[in-house]
């Protein structure tokens, strides 16, 4: 699929109409975001050509929880799917309710077996359910619960439930940040199953500092794509033989913004790995 | 069950300002159902970065769930209560008011019930005029309770002009009297649209929004009723 962008289709900033309209050079798909949302995407799903290549990333499947989410949301994604007939649809491993209250963020996974066997449990009871593949992405850390490395967890779960995976890469660092480990973002990936992985992302952020360290802060659109995630598609791209998309999220940047940092990531993998551009053009 | 009471610990933990000030005490569980190896697991959490992240999300959730749906109301509580944001929200994430919402307290009933409260326990002696400032505000710029439109609201203050007081002039009310107003309200793709009504206007339109009998009102506010409801589909 090549370097596409993630959008919001209810923003009006980038708007997706008009990146299609005026910027289509500037990127290869799109990535879908409706913030769950299946009550309202009809219209602005239609207003995508067909020809414009897309994926979806959906919320609120809540993976991670200790039980398959209600029938509602997984009702939704369908729908959007059967919409936008993606080749996959990607969704955090997070959950967004606890005990069936709404959260102010993604709580992410609690990286420990309990949390690694529930979450295959529910991944393949979506599978059985959704008529596109669901691919998990690693969630945002700020900070972390349980005594599993992260990419420990990544390839049990993407090997427990037979699927590919959407490795984060800014918040793969946000993990790192959290254990001490910022300062070697590629620590552990050695342990990561990378043919699993077929989508990667990158997107803006910053980082707020305390007495113990930092705190990395999604801002997707709203931010500089942190060299620490540029690091982290250098080293990786080379090492991902199943690698189909390179998504930069950039809700909130204005359009010209999101294809200067489209631009920006295509050249990274022009300048490490040429012959994957071309690939994908071809794919 | 235990992994849902791992979450239950964690979500304790973020909101409830009690149960993370104890559980930073040696040996205390926030929630009961814990295994004392997932209790450990829990106990690595760097207190430190834990408090930081929650202060983060306190401003965030200031910012975002309340403070630009509800301007005035909240600067208001913050002046009532003499905080800033974060204490705002720690107060009322650690109250049971906090577990009404639904979504991101999308129709505002959870932060509505907590300032009931406040001002049922004497908290908002300089504000009574708080609940009703945010029946309003919640009116023009949250998700309605029930999808009726239009409707007509009427409150015991004056809320438009206290809520400019609060935005326009950055002043807080005091010894504000009760002074009614009253008002048809309808939302619509365009927005919410607003017209007072005095306090026989507002009965008749009740009464010809409900599809009740009118024979006893006059014709002129039933006129007026009629017009005004042309009026607002056309806003």
């Amino acid at each position: 699929m090549g370097v596409g962008l993630g959008i919001d289709i209810f923003d009006t900033q980038p708007d997706f109409r008009t990146l299609i309209a005026n910027h289509r050079a500037g990127f290869d798909f799109l990535e879908v975001y409706s913030r769950g949302d299946a009550d309202h995407t009809d219209d602005p799903f239609a207003q995508i050509p067909d020809d414009v290549p897309r994926t979806y990333h959906h919320e609120g499947l809540d993976p991670v929880g200790p039980g398959l989410c209600p029938d509602a949301p997984i009702a939704g994604c369908v729908k959007n799917q059967q919409l936008l007939a993606p080749p996959w649809t990607v969704e955090e491993l997070a959950v967004r309710h606890i005990d069936g209250k709404y959260t102010d963020f993604f709580f992410p996974a609690i990286l420990n077996t309990e949390c690694a066997a529930a979450t295959i449990r529910n991944l393949n009871a979506l599978h059985s359910i959704l008529p596109a593949p669901l691919l998990p992405e690693n969630a945002p850390y700020e900070f972390v619960v349980g005594d599993m490395h992260l990419a420990d967890f990544l390839t049990t779960v993407a090997h427990g439930a037979d699927c590919g995976l959407v490795l984060d890469l800014g918040h793969y660092w946000s993990y790192q940040l959290c254990v001490g480990k910022g300062e070697q973002p590629d620590h552990g990936l050695e342990r990561l199953d990378l043919s699993r992985v077929l989508e990667v992302h990158l997107a803006g952020a910053r980082l707020e500092p305390y007495a113990g360290g930092q705190i990395y802060r999604d801002l997707h659109g709203a931010g500089p794509i942190p060299e620490a995630s540029l690091f982290l598609l250098r080293e990786l791209l080379p090492k991902l033989p199943n690698l189909k998309a390179i998504t930069i999220e950039v809700e909130n940047a204005t359009e010209r913004a999101a294809i200067a940092q489209a631009a920006q990531v295509r050249e990274v993998v022009r300048a490490t790995l040429p012959a994957w551009l071309e690939a994908a053009s071809v794919a | 069950m235990s992994l849902e009471a791992q979450y239950s610990a964690l979500y304790a933990l973020f909101y409830k300002r009690r149960a993370r000030d104890a559980f930073f005490q040696p040996g205390h569980a926030p929630v009961a159902g814990l295994t004392d190896a997932e209790l450990r697991q829990l106990q690595l959490v760097d207190g430190l970065r834990f408090d930081t992240v929650v202060g983060l999300h306190q401003g965030d959730l200031a910012h975002q769930w309340y403070a630009s749906r509800v301007p005035a109301s909240w600067l208001a509580l913050q002046v009532a209560l003499d905080t800033d944001d974060r204490e705002l929200v720690a107060s009322f994430t650690g109250s049971d008011a906090f577990e009404l919402r639904v979504d991101d307290d999308a129709d505002g009933r959870a932060l509505l019930a907590w300032v009931d409260a406040l001002v049922d326990s004497g908290n908002l002696p300089d504000a009574p005029w708080l609940p009703d400032l945010l029946r309003y505000e919640l009116l023009l710029n949250a998700r309605w309770i029930g999808a009726h439109t239009p409707r007509v609201e009427e409150f015991k203050f004056e809320v438009p002009g206290i809520r400019e007081s609060l935005i326009e002039r950055r002043t807080f009310p005091t010894e504000e009297d009760p002074v009614r107003y009253g008002a048809l309200f309808h939302k619509d793709e365009r927005g919410v649209g607003e017209v007072a009504l005095d306090r026989d206007e507002a009965r008749a339109m009740r009464a010809v929004l409900a599809g009740s009998d009118t024979s006893g009102e006059p014709p002129r506010l039933l006129k007026r009723c009629k017009a005004l409801l042309r009026e607002m589909s056309g806003w």
